[in-house]
């Protein structure tokens, strides 16, 4: 019996990786499971996987990118099956968005998204996951073996341990062509958001286009990335791969400023790693208050202005 | 007695042969002219039906008042102009047909006293006034050249022109035969006289003895030319005008928007063609006399956006007449996409207009086409209709529900049908204070008030659904048609029979427009009542605090429900320094939130509206510039940050706030 | 069928409004659902992203024949005539009782029960994930179980060599792929794929046209069967406590706030020598 965690990480194991092997330890020890982690991205992931806890690692060799999720799918569900794994645990993101079900749909089993914790039930996982757009919590119970995809920044990484563990190569399943990629489109210039520090996030109350072009020149002073609300996005005024909330970027910045923004659930639900919310807004009553940690009444517009103003002179 | 004796002699000098001739091109002139009539009525009869004879009286005394020039005089100078070639010609016409009833009917009545001081002194001094009128109105034309006469056509130079030759050919006339004639009546006539003194030394008595059936072809031949334009130029608002003044709705509900027969087969969605327009909208094509002062008071002319009120009403005006029932399509061809999306329907072209044109039903009727047939209109306006159809408020994404702010006051919901019959009134909250924060303060304020002064009321909040208004003025009738009919059964329903409300939009609608949808209601603004408690001692105030106050008037409260002088009692009472505005009650200008627009964003650039409201409100030195509506309160709001500097602040308030302020238990 | 416009299917789902005020919203403990008459039901939002890219697809001659389909109680009709309104050319509704909350596996067992009937269908665009449970699966197992081809988070398409190329949101990088039909597309939000309105004409006639009505039993699935499918059970739905703990940063004017927030965030050591 085993808990197999999925990376796509290449050289090293990133933070949301450390919190998969993390939930993945506890989760083994709660069950009586070991842990294997398998890389999509490369053997160096793999490697240090023994260092936080994994009993198994593997590599899994192939071009995963150039059948859209074809090839790597195939390859977890194949070793999965070979490791009678009851849970797979991947990185709540784009990608494993549709890994997750299609995953547990070639193992007969289910899938849990965007879990944000786990507890132990009679020997049974019971997840916790945000539904209706994050305004409310449910616990679930789902048929094994289970994918889950756990949201970044929901739970404790693994500790390093120290340990090693022997590293498996494996090569994908030959994709059958049923998807080809034809060519990737780099994402804007800036920060990566999941990522950054320091997210300065516009929503309704930028306005336009032109406000957000004064947030990138704010998060370019503070050394941050720009993340913006669905309303902004829907609005066409900043590319969808800045979105921030459960359908797009789930961030865990120090600093998140929440400039415009009235704190839909939908939103809140990619900011629960924030460290700080700095909510920005007209309106006293926005429940972007209820989140922030610090909060200022005020256009936000005027208040970029002024922050550009007093970031400029310090240069 | 001289006085008995006195006249002249009728085509004096003029072969007979030219009188003949005269009356052939009098009656070529007059085919002309019913041919040209005849052309106009066919187009105005491609309009469906509209209502233009009820309300006799009051539509008599607006006819009257146009034509004793009330609304031209608002402008001094081309009011002036307009009085003196109107009235001048008028008199003209009036001596012109006392010779004709002389001469033709053969009813002998130019002579004697009648004569001298009519038909000579008065004739001649207005004949001079119609020189200097057309002077002025060429001044204006041609050298001020404001920018609403920026529509230079040639027409516009010939009219003038050949009004200016008819009246200088007439004195020519006059001199003529005064100047060869040794008539004994001649100082009766001083200008005549004047032009004879300068016609003598030109020529020989017989020179110009001969030279007089000439002049008198050329005076008779323009004349008719002239006449024979009319129904071809603009010069046929002389007709059009006073009837289109006539036929303009004369209230005292003012604007309200036709309902449309979603039943029908096929059904009408708006205007795409002239044959959707009614024959009044039509006949305030013709009625135009691009004087532009529809322009000159537009708010989004004034912000430079791409809407001229004028502009709208003679591109229809140019197409319809070269095209008829085929010009088109109307909405978005004709008049652009960019001017229909930019009028906040404030009215403002309605009352500046001295001859009646009701533009903003046109353009809500061309917005209809393009909401509801073309569905083509700023994504802002459809996010709102889609909240509407949603959530039925038109507060998108909304973050509180309708009733949330009133959690702890003491504000009943009213439960049963006995009860409302018991009340005062039915306080109607509105989507704005159920949804927005600072309006929320405006009902706070006023559920103070009515509790001070013992009002017996109960609201209806959480069966509320927005009034609609935005839906209809953006031309979404039939998401409108929808909330009037909902909230008319539901109030109905409730026993509803007396409502107040804090927004002139409510009022509007509960007051005069669910009418069309079976809905009677008392509706009185907070105004009204607030004003009436003050009165009745009902509400206590302390010592005023001789605040420097200005009142912006909502459009909706004042030009459309033609309440001006409620919330400036209420601000006397409260003994502040009240200031007016250089623009305010019926010419105010509006705060930018009309006609939907508080709920999105123009494409273009140009000035905020609200700005240019708020200048005018900084201008007076008040500190405050209250208003009675929450719409305009945001605006201004806004509009004051961009103006208001340290030094001088400029607060917004809603007068009911001031109110509460200053209650005394 | 190269060339051939070809038969897409939208899935719709009718759900609570997302835009339900939190002070609104509630859980009922019983049922572990909120309750009925909450708040007003809507198409989902996704689900309107998934429409109007059926709907780009038809304008550009892709798809000839659209057929919205959707499984829920009795007010799941409004979302097909939404879908009518904007000229959808069939509607089917699967038609199941209001208690039943089906998890995603059921749901997609009875999609794909009418998916399977209405023939020639090469092509089902489902929303990314329904805002109401937020699983975000049925789509892709549908797939699974059709063998059909998926792509998941989609907000372009177009007919390109016999395959449909999509473009998609990645992890990090949006992609171009190259997708073999039959195919499920799950559609994710973007400023393209905006719902259009219909006009009120096409709304008038929307509310004329048939809507082809199956219950489960006439798809050919039992009740046991169905519940058979389950394979995720809600063990407890709760409103989690907000604690709201903001202090406000005032000031005389926007430069004195912006000066007093950036040493506020020094001190609380969130920001390092902002300035």
């Amino acid at each position: 019996m085993m808990i197999l965690a999925a990376t796509w990480d290449a050289e090293r194991l990133g933070p949301a990786s450390r919190e998969l092997l993390g939930a993945a330890a506890r989760l083994g020890a709660a069950l009586g499971a070991d842990v294997a982690l398998a890389s999509l991205g490369g053997a160096g992931a793999a490697e240090e996987a023994g260092g936080y806890g994994a009993t198994q690692a593997f590599v899994i060799e192939g071009d995963h990118a150039a059948s859209g999720n074809e090839s790597a799918l195939a390859a977890l569900a194949e070793l999965a099956g070979e490791l009678e794994a009851r849970v797979v645990l991947l990185p709540a993101d784009e990608r494993t968005a549709e890994v997750a079900p299609r995953l547990a749909e070639r193992l007969g089993g289910a899938a849990v998204m965007h879990a944000t914790g786990i507890d132990v039930t009679d020997g049974r996982p019971i997840w916790t996951k945000p539904v209706f757009g994050g305004k409310a919590l449910a616990a679930v119970a789902a048929s094994e073996p289970v994918v889950a995809t756990l949201r970044r920044g929901a739970f404790e990484a693994a500790e390093a341990t120290g340990g090693t563990t022997a590293v498996s190569t494996r090569t994908a399943p030959a994709a059958d062509g049923a998807v080809e990629l034809v060519g990737t489109d780099a994402p804007a210039a800036g920060n990566k958001l999941e990522d950054a520090k320091v997210i300065v996030a516009g929503g309704a109350g930028i306005g336009n286009g032109d406000g957000f072009a004064e947030l990138d020149e704010l998060a370019r002073l503070l050394g941050g990335a720009v993340g913006a609300s669905l309303a902004a996005v829907d609005a066409g005024w900043v590319p969808p791969d800045r979105q921030v909330g459960l359908t797009g970027k789930v961030v865990s910045p120090d600093v998140y400023f929440a400039l415009g923004i009235s704190g839909a659930s939908q939103h809140l639900a990619g900011i629960g790693g924030a460290k700080a919310v700095v909510a920005v807004n007209t309106d006293p009553d926005a429940p972007i208050f209820a989140r922030a940690r610090l909060g200022v009444v005020m256009d936000c517009r005027a208040f970029v202005a002024a922050m550009l103003d007093r970031l400029r002179n310090a240069q | 007695m001289f006085g008995a004796t006195a006249t002249r002699q009728v085509h004096w000098d003029v072969p007979p042969a030219l009188v003949l001739l005269m009356y052939a091109s009098m009656g070529l002139a007059l085919l002309v002219f019913a041919y040209g009539v005849w052309r106009r009525l066919r187009i105005w009869r491609l309009g469906r039906r509209a209502v233009v004879w009820d309300r006799f009286g009051a539509r008599l005394r607006r006819m009257l008042a146009a034509i004793a020039h009330v609304k031209l005089f608002r402008k001094r100078l081309p009011g002036f102009m307009h009085a003196l070639v109107f009235f001048g010609f008028l008199i003209l016409l009036a001596a012109t047909t006392v010779v004709f009833v002389d001469n033709d009917l053969r009813i002998k009545i130019m002579h004697g006293w009648f004569y001298l001081v009519f038909e000579s002194l008065i004739v001649d001094l207005f004949g001079l006034l119609v020189l200097v009128g057309l002077g002025i109105a060429a001044y204006r034309r041609y050298l001020m050249r404001p920018v609403t006469l920026e529509h230079r056509e040639p027409a516009d130079a010939v009219l003038l022109g050949s009004l200016f030759m008819i009246a200088l050919t007439g004195f020519g006339l006059e001199g003529l035969r005064l100047a060869v004639t040794h008539d004994h009546w001649a100082s009766w006539s001083p200008i005549g006289l004047a032009f004879a003194k300068a016609l003598r030394p030109l020529g020989s008595g017989a020179a110009l003895k001969g030279a007089y059936p000439w002049l008198w072809g050329a005076h008779v031949l323009m004349w008719h030319t002239l006449l024979a334009c009319v129904p071809y130029t603009k010069a046929i608002h002389a007709f059009t005008g006073p009837l289109n003044v006539f036929f303009s709705d004369p209230g005292p509900a003012r604007g309200v928007v036709a309902p449309t027969d979603f039943g029908a087969e096929p059904v009408r969605l708006g205007i795409r063609t002239p044959a959707d327009m009614t024959w009044k909208q039509l006949f305030d094509l013709d009625a135009c006399t691009e004087c532009g002062r529809c322009e000159a008071a537009c708010p989004a002319t004034a912000a430079g956006k791409p809407l001229s009120p004028k502009r709208v009403i003679l591109d229809l005006r140019d197409a319809i007449r070269a095209a008829g029932a085929d010009a088109g399509p109307l909405a978005g061809g004709v008049v652009p996409y960019e001017a229909l999306w930019a009028c906040t329907t404030c009215r403002a072209c309605e009352e500046a207009c001295p001859v009646g044109i009701e533009h903003v039903s046109t353009i809500v009727g061309l917005r209809q086409n393009l909401a509801m047939e073309q569905v083509s209109m700023p994504p802002g306006v459809a996010e709102l209709v889609t909240s509407l159809e949603a959530r039925e408020h038109p507060f998108r994404g909304a973050s509180s529900g309708r009733t949330d702010w009133l959690a702890g006051l003491d504000v009943p919901e009213l439960d049963s049908v006995e009860e409302a019959a018991d009340l005062d009134a039915v306080y109607w909250i509105g989507c704005a204070a159920a949804f927005d924060e600072r309006a929320q303060q405006i009902a706070r304020a006023l559920v103070r008030v009515l509790l001070h002064a013992g009002v017996r009321f109960a609201v209806v909040a959480s069966k509320e659904r927005c009034n609609g208004d935005v839906a209809r003025r953006t031309g979404n009738e039939f998401h409108y048609d929808m909330l009037a009919n909902a909230n008319v059964e539901m109030l109905n329903a409730a026993g509803v029979t007396r409502i107040l409300t804090h927004c002139p939009h409510c009022l509007q609608q509960l007051r005069h427009e669910y009418r069309g949808f079976g809905g009677r209601y008392e509706v009185v603004h907070h105004s009204e009542l607030v004003g009436a408690l003050i009165e009745e001692g009902r509400v206590r105030l302390a010592p005023g605090t001789r605040e420097r106050i200005t009142f912006h008037d909502p459009c909706y409260l004042g030009r459309y429900n033609g309440e001006f002088d409620a919330p400036r009692r209420v601000l006397d009472a409260l003994q502040v320094e009240r200031v007016e505005m250089a623009r305010s009650r019926r010419e105010s200008f509006c705060c930018g939130a009309g006609g939907g627009h508080a709920f999105f964003e123009d494409a273009d650039a140009g000035e905020k509206i609200n700005a240019i409201r708020a200048r005018e409100a900084a201008a007076t030195g008040a500190t405050t510039v209250v208003t009675g509506c929450p719409f305009c309160l945001t605006m201004l709001a806004s509009g004051a940050r961009s103006v208001a500097t340290e030094e001088r602040p400029l607060r917004t308030r809603d007068f009911v706030e001031l109110v509460a302020d200053a209650l005394v238990d | 069928m190269l060339g051939l416009g070809m038969h897409a299917v939208v899935l719709l789902k009718q759900i609570l409004d997302w835009e339900l005020p939190p002070s609104r919203f509630r859980i009922d403990s019983e049922t572990r659902r909120p309750p009925d008459g909450l708040g007003p039901t809507l198409l989902g939002p996704f689900e309107q992203n998934a429409l109007e890219l059926a709907l780009q697809l038809r304008d550009a001659g892709v798809v000839d024949r659209l057929t919205a389909l959707v499984v829920g109680p009795a007010d799941s009709a409004d979302s097909l005539r939404k879908a009518l309104a904007v000229r959808a050319d069939e509607a089917v509704h699967v038609e199941v009782g209001s208690a039943e909350a089906l998890d995603p596996s059921q749901t997609a067992e009875l999609l794909l029960a009418a998916i399977r009937r209405l023939d020639g269908a090469e092509l089902v665009l489902a929303g990314r994930q329904a805002g109401d449970w937020d699983h975000g699966q049925v789509g892709y197992l549908v797939a699974e179980r059709l063998g059909w081809t998926a792509v998941g988070l989609v907000w372009h398409a177009e007919r390109s060599d016999g395959r449909i190329l999509v473009q998609r949101t990645g992890s990090g990088a949006d992609e171009r792929l190259a997708v073999r039909l039959p195919a499920v597309l799950t559609v994710t939000s973007h400023p393209s794929l905006q719902l259009r309105m219909g006009s009120v004409m096409d709304r008038m006639a929307a509310n004329k046209k048939p809507i082809t009505r199956w219950t489960p039993d006439e798809l050919g699935l039992a009740p046991e069967q169905i519940a058979a499918a389950r394979r995720i059970e809600l063990t407890k739905v709760w409103v989690p406590e907000v604690e709201r703990a903001c202090e406000l940063i005032e000031g005389e004017d926007a430069a004195a706030v912006a000066t007093r927030l950036l040493g506020r965030l020094e001190e609380l050591k969130l920001l390092t020598r902002p300035a």
